[in-house]
């Protein structure tokens, strides 16, 4: 598996190890990239892409191992040392501000001038010059980026990255929110990167990108090594199996139980519902004892969706049925007084309360239940330990004591903790976003056997998951969504990755038939 | 579906008519009422006297309209005044040497300045800590200084600051003019100002620009310090000594006339012409009141009113125009 | 870099634990410290008649500091409990004065109108979303002048004359002053409240992840403005005492209280974000920031110089509780 001494390597990580506390990321990876080749980075969440490629930006060191660069040795103590090094990276996340115009963003903290002065006009030729260089001709340069749609904000962070002029440029996910046609102009850009000699290292989980624009793939697992493979040589269905270590069917077929789906008993039936310009007039139904699975591209609606279901999305029209009767669902409390719960997809920001034991935020919702008698309203401890205990084993929290704080857990492990803390409120429909999000592949697996589960006891479980397989593997029912419309709908069995993917991807030929 | 978009559009309407106009309206609003209450109000002399007695105020805003921006907000700018104030007397009280306790003066604010700056950057305090500290222990010093006694400053710089060149301005004047003209610099113009904004838009994101944000933070508390040193002289000129009890409040003031101006207390944008006409908001309230004779408590009562009730509107309208932007996604 | 990982484990087990210790209990600490300094050097400090002379001290800012620990908890701030302290107490005094009402209405009528005040802050600050620092500094104002609006009715001060406020004034329950007494029971019942009731666990919630309450179905809206109307209420209970404490209700009473409330809760180890903070903790950081203006009253030190040092208090406390987080690294 080593890397045969090739005299266009530009980059080699070598026995890279790197340890967060109570977790072992990346264990022992070699990974190396040519000059002038799209090499891609493979795996499911948490199997260390995400580590390895900040090791290399300088967000941190490795625990062990080392980096080498043309042959050199290098370490980075802060991202501005990898940036001085020719490595340029576009996380998903964007770092742009928001406030500030496109042309200050590129150059922020190298703004052309005397010392104290700023040059603005320095600064717009400049700009003009490093998107004209992309051949972006339509972004207006002084417009402030939080202007800007999704995909052009997108464009310009590329464009600050390639504005330090890199020799290997990384990019996280770029296609996550874009359409076709802008993934096809990215790509055009990428071919003359290509032709430039500037190594490009892409991480996606969109297997069809990589078999188009890739030249080499390495696949981790579990922070783990696997292989290296020539993409000309392989397959997607390759790629997909090497990624998850067994076969496809296997992985999810593992323990599924018969569904029992209760055809007549309609838990939820939305129709028609919509958010101006986010949801366009979706209506399902959701029966007791199935899992739906809905994707799509970034930015579909589907979030928008379960968020009109939770009582957080604002300006929704539609309506929605819970039991045959029409509610309205106005807030989170609303909500989970009519059964319906929602896994937020930003576990943190939106669900952990870091200062707080597990105990307690696991029991959050569900305070009512622990009440020390029905006169005094005063919450009994011991219950509420109990009651967490028993579904961080069920969950499998691996946390020394329920009064640990929040804080001092793993990020799966606080994952997990979410997940407990709705079991724990046991309502009847639950709605995940990314259930899987941050999980490594083992727990992968508990996880889904536990929807599993939960269907099979009488439950109606919608999933929101961009990630094919994962939809794939573990729906009764699957909802394909493009631009704010459901486009698709197939049972169990009826899809495949390509057909879905073509589905969110818009291609006409797979319009709904039902589409109003 | 169609009287929830009409009733989104009604909100959007009416708060870009806020936006836009609702400021020029109250300060319209406010001056017809003043001058229907005191026929002196639209007098020339009066309007000097604007001018002049929210001088300390309007330059004092220059400085928290930076603090505001990066969200670093800023309690001490009245305290510090006083505590200068104080020394700034005595040392020209024991020296005779107006200049050398002027610039000693000065150069105290900006070493506070510096001070807080360090604590909030270095230390990682919050800037509501580090400034209420200050607010407290200044005007404690200052107190403490003077046993609560004026220090009279018998200085031929106090009548020049208050002498009118012409009949018309005063330096006191041009060093508020002065005073925005290099805010305006600052702002637009040199590293300093950008990086107020960035850090008030995002922090981190400037720092993984490499931009070095704790020197960027101190540096923008040396120069409010600057412009509280100014203020300062400015204040001690107009009453002809150093009062420890001096402009009390000046720092709400101040903060509600950048906020009612339109800067956003989140940070990260506003511009200096919106301090300016939140400024002149204040100045006209102070004045409008003062001049209708009122017993301190009614006017504490209706000068608190007031500014509520134009933060209300301010920030409502504020809300009201986010619903444009999620109207319209682009 | 590579050093300090290979040792990092070995080293963090116990950097971890004195950190925990430290926070959990440094303040203790820190009073203990503090008590022996203080009655080794002051011979006055350690007899009975001085520890009641501080427990009086303490129990106004102390009954105050639950309200603006729970204002501090959920993420905000009150700047206006000194001018409700004033204006509770001025209405009941006044309405006693007057004999308009008998005793037990009239103080009920205070304590009312002191909520109302806090549910006007709330409503402001969740409703209208204005920061809390501007609403609560605006009420400040307008409440203070309306407080003294009251007094100018009553000829500029109020006299206190009512057997309850005597009692309150003059007697012991086992030697402890009565107003301490109710300082402790009312701080029983608020750590029940705090660490028993949904209430209090919303709070913390609410103070650690709003969004994450909101998600959790947590009555988040509600919850703030209940806090912020406990507040005007707690602050009206202050009035009471204040009533007790003074034999007259004059304009300038209860001028700064906010400030020493705010440095009790800051030492008492609550943080100005939110989410973190025992009530139990701020009875200690009151008690011993009353300790060490006692101490230097017994030095004969101004009260200037110890206003002064409030403000270092402050600092110290905020410095100590960021260090002993180990945040002081950006």
């Amino acid at each position: 598996m080593s890397e045969k001494l090739n005299h266009r390597t530009i980059l080699r990580m070598q026995g890279i190890t790197k340890r967060f506390p109570g977790v072992l990321a990346l264990d022992n990876v070699d990974f190396s990239v040519r000059r002038g080749e799209i090499h891609s980075l493979i795996g499911q969440n948490g199997a260390g892409k995400s580590t390895l490629v900040k090791i290399l930006a300088g967000d941190y060191p490795p625990t062990e191992g080392d980096v080498y660069l043309d042959d050199r040795h290098v370490a980075f103590g802060h991202p501005r040392d990898s940036r001085a090094e020719g490595i340029s990276i576009v996380y998903q996340e964007l770092s742009l501000l928001p406030n500030l115009s496109v042309a200050d963003n590129i150059f922020l903290g190298r703004e052309p001038g005397r010392n104290f002065v700023i040059d603005e006009d320095a600064i717009l030729d400049q700009a003009k010059e490093v998107l004209g260089q992309l051949g972006i001709d339509n972004i207006d340069i002084q417009q402030r980026v939080a202007l800007l749609p999704l995909a052009q904000q997108q464009l310009v962070e590329i464009a600050k990255a390639l504005s330090y002029k890199p020799e290997i440029l990384i990019l996280d996910e770029p296609t996550a929110a874009l359409t076709h046609d802008d993934a096809d102009r990215l790509f055009t850009i990428l071919k003359r990167l290509k032709e430039q000699d500037i190594a490009i290292i892409y991480i996606t989980h969109r297997f069809k990108e990589i078999i188009e624009i890739c030249d080499r793939g390495t696949v981790l697992r579990n922070g783990k090594l696997v292989s290296v493979l020539d993409i000309e040589d392989t397959n997607e269905e390759e790629l997909v199996e090497t990624m998850i270590g067994q076969e496809v069917e296997t992985f999810f077929r593992q323990e599924h139980q018969e569904a029992q789906i209760k055809e007549d008993e309609l838990l939820l039936k939305v129709e028609n519902l919509a958010v101006p310009g986010k949801l366009d007039g979706v209506s399902f139904e959701l029966r007791r004892g199935e899992i739906v699975g809905i994707t799509g591209l970034l930015g579909a609606g589907q979030n928008e969706l379960a968020r009109s279901l939770f009582g957080v999305q604002e300006h929704v029209t539609g309506i929605i049925k819970r039991n045959g009767k029409a509610v309205h669902i106005d807030s989170p409390r609303e909500a989970i007084e009519l059964g319906i719960c929602l896994l937020t997809e930003n576990r943190k920001e939106e669900g952990l309360y870091l200062d707080l034991s597990v105990a307690e935020n696991i029991s959050m919702p569900s305070l009512r239940r622990f009440l020390s008698s029905n006169f005094v309203p005063l919450i009994s401890a011991r219950k509420e330990k109990e009651a967490a205990k028993q579904f961080i084993d069920k969950v499998n929290v691996i946390v020394r004591s329920a009064e640990a704080l929040m804080r001092t857990l793993s990020g799966g492990n606080q994952q997990k903790s979410i997940l407990a803390r709705w079991l724990l409120r046991d309502l009847e429909i639950l709605v995940f976003i990314e259930p899987t999000r941050g999980i490594d592949v083992g727990a992968k697996m508990e996880v889904y056997r536990y929807l599993d589960n939960l269907a099979a006891e009488g439950r109606g479980i919608i999933v929101i998951s961009p990630e094919l397989i994962e939809i794939l593997g573990i729906s009764d029912r699957i909802l394909a969504m493009h631009d704010g419309c459901l486009v698709q709908e197939y049972e169990r069995g009826e899809a495949t990755e390509e057909l879905l993917s073509a589905a969110i991807q818009g291609a006409s030929n797979y319009q709904n038939r039902n589409s109003t | 579906m169609t009287t929830q978009t009409s009733m989104r559009s009604y909100r959007i309407t009416i708060g870009r008519i806020f936006q836009r106009f609702g400021l020029p309206m109250m300060i319209l609003a406010m001056i017809t009422v003043f001058a229907s209450l005191n026929e002196n109000f639209l007098g020339f002399s009066n309007f000097q006297n604007v001018l002049e007695q929210n001088a300390a105020l309007a330059i004092v805003a220059v400085g928290i309209t930076f603090s505001i921006i990066s969200t670093q907000i800023d309690l001490s700018p009245g305290s510090v005044i006083a505590l200068v104030g104080v020394i700034t007397a005595i040392i020209f009280r024991d020296t005779g040497n107006i200049i050398l306790a002027i610039v000693v003066g000065i150069s105290a604010a900006i070493v506070i300045g510096i001070f807080n700056g360090a604590l909030i950057a270095k230390l990682n305090l919050n800037p509501v800590i580090v400034t209420l500290a200050a607010y407290i222990w200044a005007r404690g010093l200052a107190l403490a200084l003077t046993q609560k006694d004026s220090v009279i400053i018998q200085s031929p710089m106090v009548g020049f600051m208050n002498n009118r060149i012409g009949g018309l301005v005063s330096p006191t004047m041009i060093l508020v003019v002065l005073a925005y003209l290099l805010g305006f610099f600052m702002l637009n113009k040199t590293r300093l100002g950008r990086y107020t904004y960035a850090l008030g838009g995002d922090e981190m994101a400037t720092k993984q620009a490499g931009v070095p944000t704790d020197w960027y933070k101190i540096g923008i508390f040396i120069f409010s310090g600057f412009l509280v040193g100014i203020a300062t002289l400015i204040t001690v000129s107009r009453m002809g000594a150093a009062q420890p009890n001096a402009v009390y409040g000046l720092e709400l003031d101040a903060i509600a006339s950048v906020i009612i101006g339109g800067v956003s207390l989140s940070g990260g944008e506003g511009r200096l012409r919106h301090t300016i006409m939140g400024v002149i908001f204040l100045s006209l309230l102070n004045n409008g009141l003062s001049t209708l004779g009122l017993r301190d408590a009614t006017v504490l009562f209706y000068k608190g009113l007031v500014i509520l009730t134009a933060l209300f509107f301010e920030v409502s309208s504020r809300q009201m125009l986010k619903d444009e932007i999620i109207e319209n996604p682009v | 870099m590579e050093a300090a990982q290979r040792s990092h484990t070995a080293d963090a087990n116990w950097a971890e634990r004195i950190e925990k210790w430290f926070q959990s209990w440094g303040t203790v600490l820190v009073a203990l410290v503090l008590f022996v300094i203080f009655s080794l050097t002051a011979e006055y400090f350690f007899t009975l008649q001085n520890f009641q002379n501080i427990l009086r001290q303490v129990a106004i800012v102390a009954v105050v500091a639950i309200g603006m620990t729970m204002v501090i908890l959920i993420g905000g701030i009150d700047l206006s409990v000194g001018a409700v302290v004033l204006s509770s107490a001025a209405v009941m005094n006044s309405l006693l004065f007057n004999e308009v009402v008998p005793a037990v209405p009239a103080i009920i009528i205070g304590l009312l109108a002191a909520a109302l005040v806090g549910f006007i802050n709330g409503l402001l600050i969740v409703k209208a979303k204005i920061s809390p620092i501007i609403v609560t500094l605006g009420t400040m104002v307008m409440i203070r002048g309306l407080g003294q609006m009251i007094l100018w009715i009553n000829n500029s001060w109020l006299w206190v004359r009512h057997p309850i406020f005597t009692y309150i004034k003059t007697e012991t329950i086992g030697s402890i002053p009565v107003p301490a007494v109710m300082m402790f029971v009312l701080y029983v019942f608020a750590v029940i409240m705090m660490t028993k009731t949904r209430f209090g666990r919303h709070i913390y919630a609410i103070g650690g992840n709003e969004r994450a309450a909101h998600l959790c179905g947590i009555p988040v809206d509600r919850t703030k403005i209940l806090v912020y109307v406990f507040t005007g209420f707690i602050s009206g209970i202050a009035g009471i005492m204040m009533s007790a404490r003074l034999s007259a209700i004059s304009p300038g009473v209860g001028l700064g209280l906010e400030f020493e409330v705010i440095t009790a809760v800051i030492l008492g180890g609550t943080s100005l974000a939110g989410g973190v903070g025992k009530v139990e903790k701020t009875l200690l950081g009151a008690i011993i920031v009353a300790a060490i203006l006692n101490y230097m009253t017994i030095k004969g030190i101004s009260a200037h110089y110890q206003r002064a040092v409030t403000g270092f208090i402050i600092l110290a406390a905020a410095t100590l509780d960021q260090l002993s987080r180990g945040r002081t690294s950006s």
